[in-house]
């Protein structure tokens, strides 16, 4: 169900200067993050290459993986496009409950590529 | 060189990757298709997975938002009867996962409908200790059961219901007869039709209890608590509790090697009241009883003799019937006592299996010579050593 993604989702995530924006690729790796997820969270450029499992909490790594794995195959996910209340972990080790947009999106070479914008629902950093 | 070595096995392990991924896509394309809602608990309880209908159950098809959730939060269970169970409840089956592998019947809400209400659906679940990986973890399965099933479920609370409901006018009955018959001293004839109703409805009220206790066996509403008990304690215990004219007709034979068995010792007291009722019963109140019991490759053998009637190996069709509930044989019809409530076996097989054990006939013609009068059951019961009891505490039951 290919059709159900949106072209140009990802760029349209990264545009939210205002929320946390990371985005990973097809293999689940950290490709690219913006300062405000930098701020909130306080991942540096180490996170880059990572797993993207890396800022999910270890009870929820399983799961991630197994979906991640089917996604692969199917190229379909109840997940994205709606608004998820997950926790998510911090470099310091922290978590924080934070409201998950998650977007897909195929690429002109035909790789996945997968954003999402983090509304910090706790913290400091609130919104 | 190095370099191109290097490279190979980078791209054997990516391959190797890939071949694992793909295998657990696969793997979880299987567990989304099925009808069963499975759930994966680490030790603290929380769900670490979850299944798409396990997703569908109770968080909206979204799986992640049960992930990390206490299996207490994310499920609400309730008992046949309709009532939510709190989580420290014996029979929630976060209790139950301690005791190994199990199975309950319980009760399941369904995510709400578009009309906003929510349903509630009978449900199978069993769970299985996952142990050899680097944490335990519990896999539960969440199953509807089958129409039938569910049918004669339903038909089984409905009874259960039903036998709860009369229990409360039959004993208003029952006491208004026996006032009415102090009041009544002079009239013989009237006397007499009130010590038929009298009787009658002992024998009703009897009955009501009966079907109420195989109801409770048959919703999983009877409260389980085996554990390791020492048998001449509780032949004991049964024996005191009895009045002194049926106690007298009790005689014991044990061997000392079968000193403990795993029993509920409420279980095994209503087992050893049928059996003595039954014997009394066909008997007119004349026989006697002898229990013995040994110990025979790891299993408890308890045999319940009487000087009634027996069972004639004539019958051993009707035999193979009498644990059937409503089932009299023919040979013990008397026109000169009551009829039975026909439920009293099939309790005790019911108690038996409850316990891990089971009941048996066993026929004159495999007796010694010398006992083949009267009627011979066998009970028997998981033995569990002796030493080990001394250091151990008390279990859960289970089912």
């Amino acid at each position: 169900m290919a059709s159900e993604w949106t072209p140009g989702a990802v760029a349209a995530l990264r545009e939210r200067h205002d929320l946390p924006f990371v985005r990973a690729d097809a293999e689940g790796r950290v490709m690219e993050f913006n300062p405000r997820f930098h701020d909130v969270y306080g991942w540096d450029e180490q996170l880059i290459g990572q797993s993207i499992s890396a800022i999910l909490p270890q009870e929820f790594r399983e799961q991630h993986h197994s979906g991640f794995s089917r996604f692969k195959l199917t190229e379909t996910s109840k997940l994205v496009n709606h608004p998820l209340e997950l926790i998510t972990i911090c470099c310091d080790g922290t978590s924080v409950r934070s409201e998950h947009f998650i977007v897909a999106e195929k690429t002109t070479d035909n790789h996945w590529s997968f954003a999402a914008t983090l509304r910090p629902l706790e913290g400091p950093h609130a919104c | 060189m190095p370099v191109d070595d290097s490279e190979k096995q980078e791209s054997v392990q990516q391959d190797l990757l890939d071949q694992m991924r793909q295998s657990l896509g696969l793997l979880r394309v299987a567990f989304d298709s099925t009808d069963e809602a499975m759930l994966i608990l680490d030790q603290k309880q929380t769900i670490r997975w979850a299944n798409q209908k396990a997703a569908d159950l109770c968080s909206k098809g979204m799986t992640a938002l049960l992930l990390g959730k206490p299996l207490s939060k994310a499920i609400p269970f309730y008992s046949l009867k309709g009532e939510l169970l709190p989580a420290d409840a014996e029979q929630h089956p976060c209790q139950r996962f301690e005791d190994g592998d199990g199975t309950e019947r319980l009760l399941i809400a369904n995510n709400e409908d578009q009309s906003g209400s929510t349903s509630q659906t009978l449900s199978l679940l069993l769970w299985r200790q996952i142990t050899n990986l680097r944490e335990p973890f519990v896999l539960l399965i969440i199953r509807d059961l089958d129409p039938i099933e569910q049918a004669l479920l339903k038909q089984r609370i409905f009874i259960q219901a039903l036998a709860h409901e009369l229990r409360t006018p039959l004993a208003i009955l029952s006491g208004s007869l026996k006032r009415l018959s102090r009041i009544i001293q002079h009239d013989k004839r009237v006397l007499s039709n009130l010590e038929t109703a009298t009787s009658e409805s002992r024998r009703v009220c009897n009955l009501v209890d009966k079907l109420m206790l195989l109801s409770d066996l048959d919703t999983g509403q009877f409260n389980w608590e085996i554990k390791e008990t020492f048998l001449s304690e509780a032949f004991e215990e049964w024996r005191t509790s009895l009045p002194k004219e049926k106690a007298a007709r009790i005689t014991f034979r044990l061997d000392p090697k079968c000193l403990y068995a795993k029993i509920d010792r409420e279980a095994f007291r209503l087992v050893l009241d049928q059996l003595l009722d039954n014997s009394l019963h066909f008997s007119d109140q004349k026989a006697t009883v002898e229990i013995s019991a040994s110990l025979e490759d790891e299993t408890v053998l308890i045999f319940f003799e009487d000087s009634g009637p027996g069972f004639t190996d004539t019958e051993l069709a009707a035999l193979s019937t009498i644990f059937e509930r409503f089932k009299r044989l023919e040979q013990h019809r008397s026109k000169s006592r009551p009829e039975g409530s026909g439920l009293g076996l099939a309790i005790v097989h019911e108690l038996m299996q409850g316990m891990g054990g089971h009941v048996e006939v066993e026929l004159r013609s495999s007796r010694p010579e010398q006992m083949r009068q009267g009627g011979c059951l066998v009970l028997s019961l998981p033995f569990s050593g002796q030493a080990s009891v001394a250091s151990k505490s008390p279990g859960r039951g289970t089912r």
